[in-house]
């Protein structure tokens, strides 16, 4: 258990740099960047 | 003790304006009304912070997930659950503490003198409604809700955001016109929870925080095995109390130093008498080597020494 707990973290960051990859892969930077460089009326209480 | 601790504050409060300035750096933005529209907008950055604010130069985590999950092909928002996990899995909530412009200002308004609320009985089942407000408003309803184009609603973001409110919809619709002719019940709405938690937050420390925040409550979850957090030496400990007294989350550093509530700002560190308490990048699982009495006898000489 004190195994697991000791490598857990670089376990979750090597998963968070496989999980950005895919996405960078799959196309979702365009849907963040799409949604970020045009005002979300919703965020600022219009839409 | 009490002016390291205004030291220790002094600084993280620095390294919270200096991050709110970096990330929100585009200042002609909040003159001309408009928002930055560069490629740096498809990197999330770590805190709350909308990527409607003119100054904005990166992307609001919370904001980002529910764009995803409410776009029309519905699939696993990989690219920003890559993120919250190594953001979660480096820091915990130590962005809460440093790297949030909405942590800052309700820090900020505690600073104003009044009567403080203290602990009170519904403080900590209230903590539970962040994780009600991430699973419902930011990843179910965006995903289950869908209006006739298929696509979803980001719940959070229209219904609830005070960080929105307070630092993309207000300078937007100061600055243009043409938003301003739009601004109808929604924004009196998020205007109304805005004024309650920048109010609440005078007499209660970090209320959004506490109760509230999706992103809070996704950090939270990685609190327990960060590789910045807190440690304690349990033969250094002395079961003061001081620790739990000092905590403005209602934590109790010398029982639970990996609690889920605490954003490591530190004051229980600055205040141990014992010095017990350490934060910093430690490897996880490792414990602290216990003081020797000569270390304890060092460490209580240097503190003698005038500063």
């Amino acid at each position: 258990m004190k195994a697991v707990r000791r490598v857990l973290p670089y376990l979750l960051i090597a998963l968070g740099a496989v999980f950005i990859v895919l996405g960078i892969w799959g196309g979702e930077v365009a849907v963040v960047l799409s949604r970020a460089t045009n005002i979300c009326l919703e965020c600022i209480g219009i839409g | 003790m009490a002016k390291k601790r205004y030291l220790r504050n002094k600084i993280r409060h620095y390294i919270q304006g200096a991050w709110t300035i970096v990330s929100n750096g585009y200042l002609v933005g909040f003159v001309k009304g408009r928002i930055w529209q560069g490629d740096t907008k498809s990197v999330c950055v770590p805190g709350l912070n909308c990527y409607s604010c003119p100054g904005a130069l990166g992307a609001c985590p919370i904001g980002s997930l529910q764009a995803e999950l409410a776009a029309r092909d519905i699939r696993f928002p990989y690219y920003v659950v890559g993120f919250l996990l190594a953001f979660g899995a480096v820091f915990g909530r130590f962005v809460c503490g440093f790297l949030c412009p909405f942590g800052l200002v309700q820090d900020l308004l505690y600073k104003i003198r009044s009567k403080k609320i203290g602990r009170f009985k519904l403080d900590r089942p209230l903590r539970y409604l962040k994780y009600v407000v991430l699973a419902v408003l930011v990843i179910l309803l965006p995903v289950l809700i869908r209006n006739d184009a298929g696509t979803g609603t980001p719940w959070f973001c229209k219904w609830v955001c005070p960080s929105g409110t307070l630092f993309a919809g207000i300078p937007l619709l100061l600055a243009n016109p043409g938003l301003r002719s739009l601004a109808g019940f929604i924004f009196s709405w998020k205007a109304g929870i805005l004024v309650l938690i920048l109010v609440l937050s005078v007499f209660l420390y970090r209320p959004f925080c506490k109760y509230l925040c999706p992103l809070g409550a996704a950090y939270a979850l990685f609190n327990k095995t960060s590789l910045y957090r807190l440690r304690l030496d349990e033969s250094a400990c002395i079961h003061c109390g001081t620790c739990k007294r000092v905590c403005n989350m209602g934590v109790d550093a010398s029982k639970a130093p990996d609690d889920m509530e605490c954003i490591r700002c530190g004051d229980c560190v600055k205040n141990c008498p014992t010095k017990a308490l350490s934060a910093g990048f430690f490897a996880p699982g490792k414990t602290k080597p216990k003081q020797t009495p000569a270390d304890m006898e060092q460490t209580e000489q240097k503190d003698r020494l005038p500063l």
